[in-house]
């Protein structure tokens, strides 16, 4: 299913535009979202879960209307926020039948779904502990088995891997990648590298407003030609270290290792290789802040 | 500068979450990784004087860490995971209050102060009050504190789990700066993110501890 967002625009009081007339699609399959902190993410992941009204424009989620009809999108989507509230004391079998009792689901339907839940996230065999006794990482796949309530066509995730150690993190990946075959999936992250491998498309938000809509691919050609790789001693990274844009650096001995963007080749010396999702994602930011920057510059 | 885990057991109570860790940290950065639960924090807690070994030794320059007590601690400089409450006071004001609680002289505070502001990127919002900080803002007040004391041994309990993908890379730099004079020991659960970087890691499972070094 096909999300339209037409030129969504979100305000709040005390003047701040958390969404200016943001316009795209989100399509079917996993679709990556990212941008700097306040760059209105979550405004926009809580207007798609019908928990905030956009002043103006319009969503679409497939032939339904937002405005029109929340209850029907309702149905639709599952949310996993960044931070859920759970109750300690219950254990996961009960929670999940509260949520589904909140999404309006009977309890003869819920009981079989919620048993199918637990055992996808793995918390089946822990049907008798409290929440409050789970670690952050059965907490995030309870978050997870909540939002599939409902056999959502849906799913909305706001940073899922925050907590998680690198084994759940890639487990967390994996049942996206296997739910998303069926669905629209979109995920926010500041881990870039996690949109790289799973997400074939993506938006980036900055201040409110749309950067970029469209495949991953794509946006790494924001990079293409300049992304260097660069060998220093010691002494000469100290000297032009702040001249330079290092994406990363590492120390091998008296020499240091640079990862650099750059218009032009670096003192003539260095390798220009492939660039990555960040390098793309650098770039991108890079020329909107010039934008930003130039534009001021006009206004005063 | 030198830390040295010595035989070192450490846990709660007399149950050891960690056992026999051997090894030695110079000047550079490791991290730690291993799953939730394998003791990423009770290591840190014990490396930063908070949890006293079972068994075994932490020595700092060859001398008990736990008996230097003070003139440890005075070397060390830590940001935890969460920084707890956060008090309602300007981000400059927190951090004077923090350097006189730390014990340094009044006629340095205020040139170190705002030192940390620079290093930690905090100079735009100096004079806004601690709680209006975003997540990453207030990572990165974390860190500023811990800088105070121009410490030899900083120690990071997942210092970029709030961040976001710009302020990422700007965080490798500062670590790559920070480690080039100092031992910074980080709590990971992205350790690809820096392993370019590091020293070494180590890996903790099962109650254990393996380093590598790079």
């Amino acid at each position: 299913m096909d999300i339209a967002l037409t030129s969504v625009t979100k305000r709040f009081s005390g003047g701040v535009t958390a969404l200016d007339r943001v316009s795209f699609t989100v399509t079917p399959g996993m679709f990556g979202l990212l941008g700097p902190n306040g760059a209105g993410k979550t405004t926009l992941m809580r207007i798609l879960s019908t928990l905030l009204e956009p002043d103006q424009g319009s969503v679409a989620f497939g032939e339904i209307d937002l405005r029109e009809d929340p209850q029907a999108v309702r149905r639709l989507i599952g949310y996993l926020p960044q931070e859920l509230g759970f109750y300690r004391q219950l254990t996961g079998p009960e929670y999940l039948d509260l949520v589904a009792g909140m999404k309006g689901l009977s309890a003869r339907e819920a009981r079989p779904e919620t048993a199918r839940l637990l055992e996808q996230v793995n918390l089946a065999h822990q049907r008798k502990k409290r929440i409050g006794e789970y670690s952050g990482g059965m907490r995030r796949r309870l978050g997870i088995a909540q939002a599939l309530l409902g056999d959502p066509q849906v799913i909305i995730v706001d940073e899922p891997t925050a907590g998680l150690d690198p084994e759940e993190r890639l487990r967390f990946r994996n049942l996206l990648a296997d739910l998303s075959a069926q669905r629209t999936i979109l995920l926010s992250t500041h881990i870039v590298a996690d949109v790289e491998t799973t997400c074939e498309r993506l938006a980036v938000l900055n201040r409110g407003h749309l950067l970029y809509a469209g495949p991953t691919e794509q946006l790494l050609e924001q990079a293409d030609g300049q992304v260097w790789q660069l060998d220093l001693d010691a002494r000469e990274f100290e000297r032009v270290r702040h001249t330079l844009q290092i994406v990363s650096a590492r120390r091998s001995g008296p020499d240091v290792s640079l990862r650099v963007i750059a218009g032009e080749n670096p003192f003539g010396g260095a390798v220009r290789t492939e660039p990555t999702l960040e390098d793309g994602y650098l770039c991108l930011m890079q020329s909107a802040g010039a934008a930003i920057a130039s534009a001021q510059e006009v206004g005063a | 500068m030198r830390l040295t885990f010595a035989a070192l057991s450490c846990g709660y109570g007399r149950t050891p979450v960690l056992t026999d860790l051997s090894f030695t940290l110079r000047r550079g950065l490791w991290l730690i990784t291993g799953p939730n639960g394998s003791g990423k924090s009770t290591l840190m807690r014990c490396a930063v004087g908070l949890l006293p070994p079972i068994a075994g030794r932490l020595l700092w320059d060859g001398a008990d860490a736990y008996r230097l007590a003070e003139r440890y601690r005075w070397h060390l400089g830590y940001a935890p995971q969460e920084t707890g409450g956060s008090p309602d006071m300007p981000v400059r004001a927190y951090l004077h209050y923090l350097a006189a609680l730390k014990g340094i002289l009044p006629a340095r505070r205020a040139a170190r102060v705002n030192e940390v502001i620079t290093i930690a990127s905090l100079t735009e919002v100096a004079d806004r009050p601690v709680p209006d900080l975003s997540g990453g803002l207030q990572q990165r007040m974390g860190l500023a504190q811990a800088l105070l004391n121009d410490p030899d041994l900083l120690l990071l309990d997942e210092p970029a789990v709030s961040l976001d993908p710009e302020e990422r890379v700007r965080f490798r730099q500062l670590l790559l700066d920070l480690s080039a004079d100092r031992i910074v020991l980080t709590a990971t659960n992205l350790p690809d993110e820096l392993d370019g970087m590091a020293s070494g890691i180590i890996r903790l499972s099962s109650g254990r501890a393996i380093l590598t070094e790079a």
